[in-house]
Protein backbone atom coordinates (compact mmCIF):
# COMPACT_ATOMS: atom_id res chain seq x y z
CA UNK A 1 0.00 0.00 0.00
CA UNK A 2 2.86 2.28 0.75
CA UNK A 3 4.03 2.12 -2.81
CA UNK A 4 0.56 2.71 -4.14
CA UNK A 5 0.35 5.82 -2.00
CA UNK A 6 3.69 7.03 -3.27
CA UNK A 7 2.70 6.58 -6.89
CA UNK A 8 -0.68 8.15 -6.31
CA UNK A 9 1.14 11.35 -5.38
CA UNK A 10 3.31 11.33 -8.51
CA UNK A 11 2.93 10.94 -12.24
CA UNK A 12 2.12 7.74 -14.05
CA UNK A 13 4.65 4.97 -13.50
CA UNK A 14 5.28 2.20 -16.01
CA UNK A 15 6.04 -1.35 -14.88
CA UNK A 16 9.68 -2.26 -14.04
CA UNK A 17 10.24 -4.35 -17.16
CA UNK A 18 9.25 -1.32 -19.21
CA UNK A 19 11.46 1.05 -17.22
CA UNK A 20 14.39 -1.33 -17.58
CA UNK A 21 13.95 -1.86 -21.30
CA UNK A 22 17.19 -1.53 -23.20
CA UNK A 23 17.62 0.29 -26.46
CA UNK A 24 20.52 -1.17 -28.33
CA UNK A 25 19.73 1.22 -31.15
CA UNK A 26 20.71 4.21 -29.01
CA UNK A 27 24.14 2.86 -28.20
CA UNK A 28 24.85 1.71 -31.74
CA UNK A 29 23.58 5.04 -33.08
CA UNK A 30 25.86 6.89 -30.66
CA UNK A 31 28.90 4.89 -31.70
CA UNK A 32 28.01 5.33 -35.37
CA UNK A 33 27.66 9.04 -34.64
CA UNK A 34 31.29 9.10 -33.45
CA UNK A 35 32.34 7.36 -36.64
CA UNK A 36 30.14 9.58 -38.79
CA UNK A 37 31.58 12.72 -37.26
CA UNK A 38 35.12 11.54 -37.93
CA UNK A 39 34.13 10.97 -41.57
CA UNK A 40 32.50 14.42 -41.61
CA UNK A 41 35.77 16.00 -40.47
CA UNK A 42 37.75 13.88 -42.92
CA UNK A 43 35.48 14.97 -45.76
CA UNK A 44 36.19 18.66 -45.26
CA UNK A 45 39.85 18.26 -44.39
CA UNK A 46 41.05 15.65 -46.88
CA UNK A 47 38.52 15.04 -49.65
CA UNK A 48 37.11 18.54 -50.08
CA UNK A 49 39.65 20.82 -48.45
CA UNK A 50 39.02 23.59 -51.00
CA UNK A 51 35.23 23.51 -50.78
CA UNK A 52 34.92 26.86 -49.07
CA UNK A 53 37.54 28.62 -51.15
CA UNK A 54 36.14 31.25 -53.43
CA UNK A 55 33.09 31.55 -51.22
CA UNK A 56 32.55 34.54 -49.01
CA UNK A 57 29.72 36.48 -47.46
CA UNK A 58 26.28 34.90 -47.52
CA UNK A 59 27.11 31.68 -49.43
CA UNK A 60 29.91 30.85 -46.99
CA UNK A 61 27.68 31.60 -44.00
CA UNK A 62 24.90 29.42 -45.43
CA UNK A 63 27.31 26.55 -46.04
CA UNK A 64 28.69 26.95 -42.51
CA UNK A 65 25.20 26.99 -41.06
CA UNK A 66 24.27 23.84 -42.96
CA UNK A 67 27.44 22.22 -41.63
CA UNK A 68 26.58 23.12 -38.05
CA UNK A 69 23.39 21.06 -38.35
CA UNK A 70 25.23 17.96 -39.56
CA UNK A 71 26.21 16.45 -36.15
CA UNK A 72 22.61 16.59 -34.88
CA UNK A 73 21.21 15.39 -38.20
CA UNK A 74 23.61 12.42 -38.22
CA UNK A 75 22.60 11.35 -34.71
CA UNK A 76 18.90 11.62 -35.52
CA UNK A 77 19.39 9.71 -38.75
CA UNK A 78 21.28 6.83 -37.09
CA UNK A 79 18.85 6.74 -34.19
CA UNK A 80 15.86 6.76 -36.54
CA UNK A 81 17.30 3.85 -38.51
CA UNK A 82 18.25 1.77 -35.49
CA UNK A 83 15.41 2.47 -33.08
CA UNK A 84 12.84 0.18 -34.68
CA UNK A 85 11.80 -2.20 -31.90
CA UNK A 86 9.98 0.28 -29.66
CA UNK A 87 10.50 3.45 -31.64
CA UNK A 88 10.67 6.66 -29.68
CA UNK A 89 8.44 9.25 -31.38
CA UNK A 90 10.74 11.19 -33.66
CA UNK A 91 8.51 14.25 -33.44
CA UNK A 92 9.12 14.45 -29.70
CA UNK A 93 12.86 14.02 -30.09
CA UNK A 94 12.86 16.80 -32.69
CA UNK A 95 10.70 18.89 -30.35
CA UNK A 96 13.26 18.56 -27.54
CA UNK A 97 16.11 19.27 -29.97
CA UNK A 98 14.47 22.51 -31.12
CA UNK A 99 13.47 23.44 -27.58
CA UNK A 100 17.11 23.01 -26.51
CA UNK A 101 18.23 25.18 -29.41
CA UNK A 102 15.58 27.81 -28.71
CA UNK A 103 16.33 28.13 -24.99
CA UNK A 104 20.05 28.31 -25.71
CA UNK A 105 19.73 30.91 -28.45
CA UNK A 106 17.05 33.05 -26.84
CA UNK A 107 18.01 32.95 -23.16
CA UNK A 108 21.26 31.21 -22.23
CA UNK A 109 23.71 32.68 -24.73
CA UNK A 110 22.41 36.26 -24.28
CA UNK A 111 22.78 35.73 -20.52
CA UNK A 112 26.36 34.52 -20.93
CA UNK A 113 27.32 37.28 -23.34
CA UNK A 114 25.48 40.23 -21.82
CA UNK A 115 24.88 39.68 -18.14
CA UNK A 116 27.96 37.58 -17.37
CA UNK A 117 30.01 39.11 -20.21
CA UNK A 118 32.20 36.00 -20.20
CA UNK A 119 34.49 37.20 -22.99
CA UNK A 120 35.69 40.04 -20.76
CA UNK A 121 36.97 37.89 -17.91
CA UNK A 122 36.75 34.14 -18.49
CA UNK A 123 40.17 33.88 -20.12
CA UNK A 124 41.96 36.22 -17.71
CA UNK A 125 43.79 33.26 -16.10
CA UNK A 126 43.69 29.48 -16.01
CA UNK A 127 41.81 29.61 -12.71
CA UNK A 128 39.04 31.86 -14.03
CA UNK A 129 38.77 29.73 -17.15
CA UNK A 130 38.43 26.53 -15.13
CA UNK A 131 36.15 27.73 -12.33
CA UNK A 132 34.22 30.24 -14.43
CA UNK A 133 33.83 27.57 -17.09
CA UNK A 134 32.29 25.19 -14.56
CA UNK A 135 30.30 27.60 -12.37
CA UNK A 136 28.89 29.80 -15.12
CA UNK A 137 29.14 28.19 -18.57
CA UNK A 138 28.83 24.58 -17.43
CA UNK A 139 26.02 25.27 -14.98
CA UNK A 140 23.99 27.36 -17.43
CA UNK A 141 24.37 24.78 -20.19
CA UNK A 142 23.56 21.86 -17.88
CA UNK A 143 20.59 23.82 -16.56
CA UNK A 144 19.38 24.29 -20.12
CA UNK A 145 19.40 20.55 -20.73
CA UNK A 146 17.79 19.88 -17.36
CA UNK A 147 14.96 22.36 -17.78
CA UNK A 148 14.26 21.36 -21.39
CA UNK A 149 13.98 17.67 -20.52
CA UNK A 150 12.27 18.24 -17.17
CA UNK A 151 9.56 20.50 -18.52
CA UNK A 152 9.56 19.41 -22.15
CA UNK A 153 9.10 15.64 -21.91
CA UNK A 154 9.71 14.31 -18.38
CA UNK A 155 6.06 13.80 -17.43
CA UNK A 156 5.02 12.68 -20.88
CA UNK A 157 3.87 9.03 -21.11
CA UNK A 158 6.47 8.53 -23.83
CA UNK A 159 9.13 9.05 -21.17
CA UNK A 160 8.62 5.52 -19.89
CA UNK A 161 12.08 3.98 -19.88
CA UNK A 162 15.17 4.82 -17.90
CA UNK A 163 17.18 5.22 -21.10
CA UNK A 164 14.70 7.84 -22.35
CA UNK A 165 16.47 10.30 -20.06
CA UNK A 166 19.67 9.74 -22.06
CA UNK A 167 17.87 9.94 -25.42
CA UNK A 168 16.03 13.20 -24.77
CA UNK A 169 18.90 14.86 -22.92
CA UNK A 170 21.22 14.02 -25.82
CA UNK A 171 18.71 15.61 -28.20
CA UNK A 172 18.60 18.74 -26.02
CA UNK A 173 22.41 18.79 -25.82
CA UNK A 174 22.69 18.56 -29.59
CA UNK A 175 20.22 21.45 -29.93
CA UNK A 176 22.45 23.47 -27.61
CA UNK A 177 25.59 22.53 -29.56
CA UNK A 178 23.94 23.43 -32.85
CA UNK A 179 23.20 26.95 -31.63
CA UNK A 180 26.80 27.35 -30.41
CA UNK A 181 27.97 26.24 -33.85
CA UNK A 182 25.54 28.69 -35.52
CA UNK A 183 26.96 31.49 -33.39
CA UNK A 184 30.51 30.49 -34.26
CA UNK A 185 29.73 30.59 -37.98
CA UNK A 186 27.93 33.93 -37.82
CA UNK A 187 30.56 35.53 -35.55
CA UNK A 188 33.32 34.56 -37.95
CA UNK A 189 31.44 35.58 -41.10
CA UNK A 190 31.36 31.98 -42.30
CA UNK A 191 34.10 29.56 -41.30
CA UNK A 192 37.27 28.04 -42.54
CA UNK A 193 35.50 24.78 -43.37
CA UNK A 194 38.28 22.38 -42.37
CA UNK A 195 39.00 23.94 -38.97
CA UNK A 196 35.32 24.86 -38.59
CA UNK A 197 34.17 21.28 -39.10
CA UNK A 198 36.48 20.12 -36.30
CA UNK A 199 35.20 22.81 -33.96
CA UNK A 200 31.59 21.84 -34.68
CA UNK A 201 32.25 18.17 -34.07
CA UNK A 202 34.00 18.90 -30.77
CA UNK A 203 31.00 20.94 -29.58
CA UNK A 204 28.53 18.28 -30.65
CA UNK A 205 30.47 15.43 -29.03
CA UNK A 206 30.94 17.27 -25.76
CA UNK A 207 27.37 18.44 -25.31
CA UNK A 208 25.81 15.18 -26.49
CA UNK A 209 27.98 13.23 -24.02
CA UNK A 210 27.59 15.42 -20.96
CA UNK A 211 23.89 16.01 -21.60
CA UNK A 212 23.54 12.23 -21.92
CA UNK A 213 25.17 11.85 -18.51
CA UNK A 214 22.68 14.28 -16.97
CA UNK A 215 19.96 12.38 -18.84
CA UNK A 216 20.96 9.19 -17.03
CA UNK A 217 20.32 10.90 -13.68
CA UNK A 218 17.03 12.31 -14.97
CA UNK A 219 16.01 8.82 -16.07
CA UNK A 220 16.87 7.45 -12.64
CA UNK A 221 14.96 10.09 -10.69
CA UNK A 222 11.94 9.74 -12.95
CA UNK A 223 11.42 6.10 -11.97
CA UNK A 224 13.27 5.66 -8.68
CA UNK A 225 12.95 7.25 -5.30
CA UNK A 226 16.42 8.75 -4.90
CA UNK A 227 18.34 10.42 -2.06
CA UNK A 228 17.99 14.23 -1.99
CA UNK A 229 21.55 14.81 -3.24
CA UNK A 230 21.35 12.35 -6.12
CA UNK A 231 19.99 14.55 -8.92
CA UNK A 232 21.90 17.68 -7.82
CA UNK A 233 25.06 15.54 -7.85
CA UNK A 234 24.32 14.42 -11.40
CA UNK A 235 23.62 17.97 -12.41
CA UNK A 236 26.87 19.17 -10.81
CA UNK A 237 28.83 16.35 -12.42
CA UNK A 238 27.53 17.27 -15.86
CA UNK A 239 28.29 20.99 -15.35
CA UNK A 240 31.76 20.17 -14.00
CA UNK A 241 32.55 17.93 -16.96
CA UNK A 242 31.46 20.65 -19.42
CA UNK A 243 33.71 23.25 -17.78
CA UNK A 244 36.62 20.85 -17.31
CA UNK A 245 36.40 19.53 -20.84
CA UNK A 246 36.55 22.94 -22.51
CA UNK A 247 39.36 23.95 -20.15
CA UNK A 248 41.39 20.91 -21.22
CA UNK A 249 40.36 21.42 -24.83
CA UNK A 250 41.83 24.92 -24.74
CA UNK A 251 45.08 23.59 -23.26
CA UNK A 252 45.34 20.82 -25.82
CA UNK A 253 44.51 22.87 -28.91
CA UNK A 254 46.53 25.98 -28.03
CA UNK A 255 50.23 25.48 -27.55
CA UNK A 256 51.87 28.90 -27.69
CA UNK A 257 50.94 30.54 -30.97
CA UNK A 258 50.15 27.18 -32.60
CA UNK A 259 46.60 25.88 -32.82
CA UNK A 260 46.29 22.13 -33.04
CA UNK A 261 42.64 21.36 -33.73
CA UNK A 262 43.35 17.67 -34.34
CA UNK A 263 44.55 17.17 -30.79
CA UNK A 264 41.31 18.75 -29.62
CA UNK A 265 39.30 16.39 -31.82
CA UNK A 266 41.12 13.34 -30.47
CA UNK A 267 40.48 14.49 -26.91
CA UNK A 268 36.78 15.01 -27.69
CA UNK A 269 36.49 11.57 -29.29
CA UNK A 270 38.19 9.88 -26.34
CA UNK A 271 36.08 11.75 -23.78
CA UNK A 272 32.85 11.08 -25.70
CA UNK A 273 33.73 7.39 -26.06
CA UNK A 274 34.46 7.03 -22.35
CA UNK A 275 31.38 9.01 -21.29
CA UNK A 276 29.04 7.07 -23.57
CA UNK A 277 30.51 3.77 -22.37
CA UNK A 278 30.06 4.87 -18.76
CA UNK A 279 26.44 5.87 -19.37
CA UNK A 280 25.82 2.58 -21.20
CA UNK A 281 27.30 0.62 -18.29
CA UNK A 282 25.36 2.60 -15.68
CA UNK A 283 22.07 2.12 -17.53
CA UNK A 284 22.71 -1.61 -17.99
CA UNK A 285 23.53 -2.11 -14.32
CA UNK A 286 20.59 -0.02 -13.14
CA UNK A 287 18.25 -1.95 -15.46
CA UNK A 288 19.55 -5.26 -14.12
CA UNK A 289 18.97 -4.02 -10.59
CA UNK A 290 15.42 -2.95 -11.40
CA UNK A 291 14.59 -6.32 -12.95
CA UNK A 292 16.24 -8.25 -10.13
CA UNK A 293 14.21 -6.37 -7.52
CA UNK A 294 11.04 -6.75 -9.56
CA UNK A 295 11.53 -10.51 -9.65
CA UNK A 296 12.44 -10.71 -5.97
CA UNK A 297 9.31 -8.84 -4.86
CA UNK A 298 7.46 -6.34 -7.02
CA UNK A 299 7.37 -3.04 -5.26
CA UNK A 300 6.31 -0.79 -8.09
CA UNK A 301 2.77 0.23 -8.55
CA UNK A 302 1.63 0.90 -12.05
CA UNK A 303 -1.51 2.81 -11.19
CA UNK A 304 -1.93 5.55 -13.77
CA UNK A 305 -2.74 8.59 -11.71
CA UNK A 306 -3.02 11.99 -13.31
CA UNK A 307 -0.72 11.41 -16.25
CA UNK A 308 0.27 14.44 -18.29
CA UNK A 309 -1.34 12.68 -21.21
CA UNK A 310 -2.97 9.36 -20.40
CA UNK A 311 -1.52 6.35 -22.21
CA UNK A 312 -3.76 5.32 -25.01
CA UNK A 313 -5.15 8.80 -25.44
CA UNK A 314 -4.41 10.72 -28.65
CA UNK A 315 -1.63 12.53 -26.87
CA UNK A 316 0.03 9.40 -25.59
CA UNK A 317 1.08 6.85 -28.13
CA UNK A 318 3.01 4.55 -25.81
CA UNK A 319 2.23 0.87 -25.80
CA UNK A 320 -0.42 -0.11 -23.30
CA UNK A 321 1.03 -0.17 -19.81
CA UNK A 322 -0.22 -2.56 -17.19
CA UNK A 323 -2.78 -0.83 -15.02
CA UNK A 324 -2.64 -3.30 -12.21
CA UNK A 325 -1.66 -2.03 -8.82
CA UNK A 326 0.75 -4.18 -6.91
CA UNK A 327 1.25 -4.31 -3.21
CA UNK A 328 4.65 -3.81 -1.69
CA UNK A 329 6.27 -6.60 0.16
CA UNK A 330 8.11 -4.83 2.96
CA UNK B 1 35.39 4.63 -6.56
CA UNK B 2 33.29 1.48 -6.56
CA UNK B 3 31.13 2.97 -3.80
CA UNK B 4 30.56 6.06 -5.95
CA UNK B 5 29.65 3.98 -9.00
CA UNK B 6 27.41 1.84 -6.85
CA UNK B 7 25.61 4.93 -5.58
CA UNK B 8 25.31 6.19 -9.16
CA UNK B 9 23.73 3.08 -10.54
CA UNK B 10 21.70 2.04 -7.53
CA UNK B 11 20.17 5.07 -5.84
CA UNK B 12 17.19 3.06 -4.66
CA UNK B 13 17.05 -0.51 -3.54
CA UNK B 14 13.28 -0.65 -3.52
CA UNK B 15 12.18 0.11 -7.11
CA UNK B 16 9.82 2.58 -5.50
CA UNK B 17 8.76 5.40 -7.79
CA UNK B 18 9.28 8.94 -6.53
CA UNK B 19 6.40 10.87 -5.06
CA UNK B 20 5.36 14.24 -6.41
CA UNK B 21 6.91 15.76 -3.32
CA UNK B 22 10.22 14.06 -4.06
CA UNK B 23 10.13 15.31 -7.64
CA UNK B 24 9.49 18.80 -6.37
CA UNK B 25 12.34 18.42 -3.88
CA UNK B 26 14.67 17.32 -6.71
CA UNK B 27 13.73 20.37 -8.79
CA UNK B 28 14.34 22.74 -5.91
CA UNK B 29 17.65 21.06 -5.06
CA UNK B 30 18.91 21.34 -8.65
CA UNK B 31 17.81 24.97 -8.91
CA UNK B 32 19.52 25.74 -5.60
CA UNK B 33 22.76 24.13 -6.74
CA UNK B 34 22.57 26.10 -10.00
CA UNK B 35 21.83 29.33 -8.14
CA UNK B 36 24.70 28.90 -5.69
CA UNK B 37 27.09 28.01 -8.53
CA UNK B 38 26.01 31.04 -10.56
CA UNK B 39 26.43 33.32 -7.54
CA UNK B 40 29.95 31.96 -7.04
CA UNK B 41 30.61 32.46 -10.74
CA UNK B 42 29.28 36.01 -10.49
CA UNK B 43 31.64 36.66 -7.58
CA UNK B 44 34.60 35.39 -9.62
CA UNK B 45 33.49 37.54 -12.54
CA UNK B 46 33.29 40.67 -10.41
CA UNK B 47 36.61 39.93 -8.75
CA UNK B 48 38.27 39.71 -12.18
CA UNK B 49 36.43 42.60 -13.82
CA UNK B 50 36.88 44.92 -10.83
CA UNK B 51 40.49 43.94 -10.17
CA UNK B 52 42.78 46.94 -10.57
CA UNK B 53 46.50 47.45 -10.93
CA UNK B 54 48.09 50.58 -9.57
CA UNK B 55 50.49 52.74 -11.48
CA UNK B 56 52.51 55.44 -9.81
CA UNK B 57 53.28 58.17 -12.33
CA UNK B 58 56.39 59.18 -10.42
CA UNK B 59 57.59 61.14 -7.46
CA UNK B 60 55.25 64.00 -6.70
CA UNK B 61 52.79 62.69 -9.24
CA UNK B 62 49.48 60.97 -8.59
CA UNK B 63 48.74 57.25 -8.78
CA UNK B 64 46.15 55.79 -11.13
CA UNK B 65 44.41 52.44 -11.35
CA UNK B 66 43.60 50.43 -14.47
CA UNK B 67 41.99 47.00 -15.09
CA UNK B 68 44.33 44.20 -14.04
CA UNK B 69 43.46 42.14 -17.11
CA UNK B 70 44.97 44.78 -19.41
CA UNK B 71 48.40 44.05 -20.81
CA UNK B 72 51.32 46.44 -20.61
CA UNK B 73 52.82 47.50 -23.91
CA UNK B 74 55.66 49.77 -24.87
CA UNK B 75 54.94 52.94 -26.78
CA UNK B 76 57.20 55.56 -28.29
CA UNK B 77 57.39 58.63 -26.07
CA UNK B 78 55.09 57.09 -23.50
CA UNK B 79 55.71 56.59 -19.81
CA UNK B 80 53.23 53.73 -19.75
CA UNK B 81 50.69 51.99 -21.95
CA UNK B 82 48.25 49.14 -21.28
CA UNK B 83 45.76 47.59 -23.69
CA UNK B 84 42.64 45.51 -23.25
CA UNK B 85 43.37 42.19 -24.98
CA UNK B 86 39.66 41.33 -24.95
CA UNK B 87 38.79 44.19 -27.31
CA UNK B 88 36.86 42.93 -30.29
CA UNK B 89 38.34 45.58 -32.58
CA UNK B 90 41.78 45.33 -34.17
CA UNK B 91 42.46 48.56 -32.27
CA UNK B 92 42.59 47.46 -28.63
CA UNK B 93 41.10 49.82 -26.06
CA UNK B 94 44.02 51.40 -24.23
CA UNK B 95 45.37 53.66 -21.58
CA UNK B 96 48.59 55.59 -22.08
CA UNK B 97 50.47 58.10 -19.98
CA UNK B 98 52.99 60.62 -21.25
CA UNK B 99 55.00 63.24 -19.41
CA UNK B 100 56.09 66.29 -21.35
CA UNK B 101 58.41 68.96 -20.11
CA UNK B 102 56.46 72.16 -19.85
CA UNK B 103 58.03 75.52 -20.62
CA UNK B 104 58.26 77.83 -17.64
CA UNK B 105 55.50 80.04 -18.93
CA UNK B 106 53.22 77.07 -19.74
CA UNK B 107 49.72 77.37 -18.35
CA UNK B 108 46.70 75.18 -18.77
CA UNK B 109 45.02 77.96 -20.70
CA UNK B 110 47.85 77.82 -23.20
CA UNK B 111 47.63 74.07 -23.41
CA UNK B 112 43.95 74.37 -24.17
CA UNK B 113 44.85 76.40 -27.25
CA UNK B 114 47.82 74.40 -28.46
CA UNK B 115 47.06 70.81 -27.54
CA UNK B 116 44.53 70.00 -30.28
CA UNK B 117 46.91 71.47 -32.83
CA UNK B 118 49.72 69.31 -31.52
CA UNK B 119 47.54 66.19 -31.63
CA UNK B 120 46.46 66.98 -35.17
CA UNK B 121 50.13 66.63 -36.20
CA UNK B 122 50.39 63.22 -34.54
CA UNK B 123 47.25 61.54 -35.86
CA UNK B 124 45.70 61.07 -39.28
CA UNK B 125 42.33 62.65 -40.03
CA UNK B 126 42.29 64.20 -36.57
CA UNK B 127 39.03 65.78 -35.42
CA UNK B 128 38.87 67.84 -32.26
CA UNK B 129 35.51 67.16 -30.62
CA UNK B 130 35.53 69.11 -27.36
CA UNK B 131 37.60 70.54 -24.51
CA UNK B 132 36.16 70.50 -21.01
CA UNK B 133 37.74 72.04 -17.89
CA UNK B 134 37.61 69.56 -15.00
CA UNK B 135 39.05 69.20 -11.54
CA UNK B 136 42.16 67.05 -11.70
CA UNK B 137 44.29 65.18 -9.17
CA UNK B 138 44.66 66.86 -5.78
CA UNK B 139 42.10 69.45 -6.81
CA UNK B 140 44.33 70.93 -9.53
CA UNK B 141 42.75 72.35 -12.63
CA UNK B 142 42.79 69.97 -15.58
CA UNK B 143 41.48 69.70 -19.10
CA UNK B 144 39.69 66.83 -20.79
CA UNK B 145 40.19 66.98 -24.54
CA UNK B 146 38.08 64.68 -26.65
CA UNK B 147 38.96 63.89 -30.26
CA UNK B 148 38.85 61.24 -32.98
CA UNK B 149 41.23 60.07 -35.68
CA UNK B 150 41.87 57.24 -38.10
CA UNK B 151 44.27 54.47 -37.06
CA UNK B 152 45.57 51.55 -39.09
CA UNK B 153 46.40 48.99 -36.40
CA UNK B 154 47.06 45.98 -38.66
CA UNK B 155 49.41 47.77 -41.03
CA UNK B 156 52.48 47.43 -38.84
CA UNK B 157 52.04 43.66 -38.67
CA UNK B 158 51.57 43.37 -42.43
CA UNK B 159 47.85 42.63 -42.11
CA UNK B 160 45.25 44.06 -44.43
CA UNK B 161 42.52 44.89 -41.92
CA UNK B 162 40.49 48.02 -42.41
CA UNK B 163 41.53 51.30 -40.77
CA UNK B 164 39.64 52.12 -37.59
CA UNK B 165 37.99 55.29 -36.38
CA UNK B 166 39.41 55.85 -32.92
CA UNK B 167 37.75 57.95 -30.25
CA UNK B 168 40.00 59.23 -27.47
CA UNK B 169 40.17 61.50 -24.45
CA UNK B 170 43.27 63.23 -23.06
CA UNK B 171 43.38 64.37 -19.48
CA UNK B 172 45.92 67.20 -19.19
CA UNK B 173 47.25 68.67 -15.99
CA UNK B 174 50.44 70.32 -14.83
CA UNK B 175 52.39 68.58 -12.08
CA UNK B 176 55.85 68.05 -10.74
CA UNK B 177 58.21 68.42 -7.83
CA UNK B 178 58.98 71.99 -8.67
CA UNK B 179 56.06 74.23 -9.42
CA UNK B 180 54.11 72.85 -12.37
CA UNK B 181 57.06 71.73 -14.42
CA UNK B 182 55.55 68.89 -16.39
CA UNK B 183 52.49 68.41 -18.45
CA UNK B 184 50.92 65.05 -17.66
CA UNK B 185 48.84 63.53 -20.45
CA UNK B 186 46.64 60.57 -19.55
CA UNK B 187 44.97 59.19 -22.68
CA UNK B 188 42.19 56.65 -23.02
CA UNK B 189 41.26 55.46 -26.51
CA UNK B 190 39.12 52.82 -28.19
CA UNK B 191 37.51 51.94 -31.50
CA UNK B 192 34.68 54.49 -31.79
CA UNK B 193 32.20 51.64 -32.26
CA UNK B 194 33.26 50.14 -28.92
CA UNK B 195 33.54 53.36 -26.95
CA UNK B 196 30.35 52.81 -24.99
CA UNK B 197 31.51 49.32 -23.94
CA UNK B 198 34.68 50.76 -22.42
CA UNK B 199 33.23 54.01 -21.09
CA UNK B 200 32.87 52.65 -17.54
CA UNK B 201 36.49 51.46 -17.47
CA UNK B 202 37.73 54.81 -18.75
CA UNK B 203 35.65 56.65 -16.20
CA UNK B 204 37.07 54.43 -13.43
CA UNK B 205 40.62 55.25 -14.58
CA UNK B 206 39.94 58.99 -14.39
CA UNK B 207 38.15 58.60 -11.06
CA UNK B 208 41.20 56.82 -9.63
CA UNK B 209 43.11 60.04 -10.37
CA UNK B 210 40.49 62.00 -8.49
CA UNK B 211 39.08 63.70 -11.58
CA UNK B 212 35.76 65.43 -11.00
CA UNK B 213 33.46 67.17 -13.40
CA UNK B 214 33.59 70.97 -13.38
CA UNK B 215 36.21 73.41 -12.21
CA UNK B 216 36.95 73.80 -8.54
Amino acid sequence: MQSAQRASQGAWQPPPDRVAQDRRGLWIASMLELLGLVLFVGLFNFLLPDLGQGLDGLPLILLGLAMSLVPAALWMLFFHRLDRLEPEPKGKIAHIFFLGALVTGAIVQPLLQSLFDVDAWLYASWATELFGGILVVGVLHALTVYLVVRYGIYTDPEFDERVDGVIYATAAGLGLATVLNFEYVVAHGGVDLDVGSIRMVINALAYASFAGLLGYFLGQTRFESTPPAYLPAGFGLSAAFIGLFFFLEDRVTSAGFQVNSWAGLILALVVAGITLSLIFWLVQRANEETLRLAQAGPARTTAPVEPASPPGSPGGSSPEPSHESQEVEP
Amino acid sequence: MSALLDALRRPSVTNQPPTAREQWRNDIAVLLVALVALLLGWTIRNAVVDARSQLSLGEGLPTLEYPRSWLQQGGEGLLFQAVDPASASTFDARLSVALREAPEEQTLAMAEMTWPLQRSKEFQWFRHLSTTPVTGPDGRPALRVEYAYIADPTRASGGNGLPVVVRAQDLLFLAGEALDTRLVVVTVAADADEWSEHADQFQAIFQSLGVKEGEQ
